[in-house]
């Protein structure tokens, strides 16, 4: 699986999907002006990487553990459906068994993005973690 | 003698100054003139001593966001007119207002979702939020009113609004979203 990089602008978030060492992260701000046509790949990749997970389970392959890192600053409510696209990939890597984890990290007075996180916890099945900072 | 023109220009300042505004912004809302105006508004908002904390600054500048998608959205079915974005200060919170040009006839399904958001309890707002983002009703330009729901989530007060009827079969949008200086939710 390649490595997706997308440099952060200012108004699009900074994407990092390692599979090598099964980390994603996403950070920055979120309102691209074509939010579909930014996020599609993002959301393409993660389709690839399940299939390829999945190859791998069934060689028996040990799968290290899948971390998904969101550290927002700011995402505007259009780029909010396509972070639940992201966070439904998460979801069904958990309900096949995978060792996911979802940290929502957020500025420590940032009470909407803690809310958001807290709503996603509760619509997605996946455990997540919520670090302040 | 003063100069009539100059005279205009330091009527609006006080006007403005005696009203608080903190920031007004005249012209066409476009993808990039609202990128430069959060950042802009974000550097102000880091230097202003109001007494505002972080949490309330960071809040403006969330409801800020969405209200400039939401003209920059709603403004395109009248061409070439002039929008407007004002952030003032009041005793104990701020406005954020919007105001821009559209065809009469869309007037009256904007009044029914800002009447339906106001009618709701802050849950069931929340949890129309979430059936719009699980389900996918949100095309690129937003849609189905989530950028109304969530301003009315994020600014925690009901939204307010005006419609002016001007000629030529177009009205006036006016929409004033609050922020609370203290962190006291009525939505």
């Amino acid at each position: 699986m390649n490595r997706l990089v997308i440099e952060g602008t200012e108004d699009s978030p900074a994407i990092t999907l390692d599979a090598e060492a099964n980390l994603f992260k996403f950070s920055g701000e979120s309102r691209p002006e074509n939010t579909a046509a930014f996020f599609t790949p993002v959301i393409r990749w993660f389709l690839d990487f399940e299939s390829d997970l999945l190859a791998r389970k069934e060689k028996r392959q040990e799968i290290p553990a899948i971390r998904f890192i969101f550290c927002f600053e700011y995402f505007n409510s259009t780029s909010a459906k396509y972070i639940m696209d992201i966070l439904k990939r998460a979801q069904s890597l958990h309900q096949q068994k995978f060792p996911v984890t979802v940290e929502w990290q957020y500025t420590a007075y940032d009470e909407d993005m803690l809310e958001a996180g807290t709503e996603w916890a509760k619509l997605i099945d996946a455990p997540f973690q919520f670090v302040s900072y | 003698m003063t100069n009539p023109t100059e005279n205009t220009a330091y009527d609006i300042y006080r006007f403005m100054t005696e009203r608080d505004v903190l920031a007004c912004f005249i012209g066409n809302f476009s993808h990039q003139t609202n990128t430069s105006l959060l950042s802009n508004m974000r550097s102000k908002l880091e230097g202003y001593d109001s007494g505002a904390d972080p949490a309330v600054k960071k809040k403006l500048v969330n409801v800020m966001m969405e209200c400039l998608d939401n003209i920059n959205k709603h403004s395109q079915s009248v061409s070439s007119s002039n929008s407007i974005f004002m952030l003032c200060r009041k005793t104990d919170h701020f406005d954020i207002i919007t105001g821009n040009k559209v065809n009469t006839d869309e007037v009256s399904a904007f009044i029914e979702k800002i009447e339906k958001i106001n009618f709701m309890e802050r849950s069931e707002l929340r949890e129309w939020y979430n059936t719009i983002i699980a389900e996918g009703e949100v095309n690129n330009k937003g849609g189905a009113g989530i950028g109304l729901i969530d301003i009315a989530l994020k600014s925690g007060n009901k939204l307010e609004y005006e419609t002016r009827t001007l000629p030529d079969n177009t009205s006036f949008l006016i929409l004033k979203a609050k922020v609370n200086m203290a962190n006291k939710k009525t939505v």
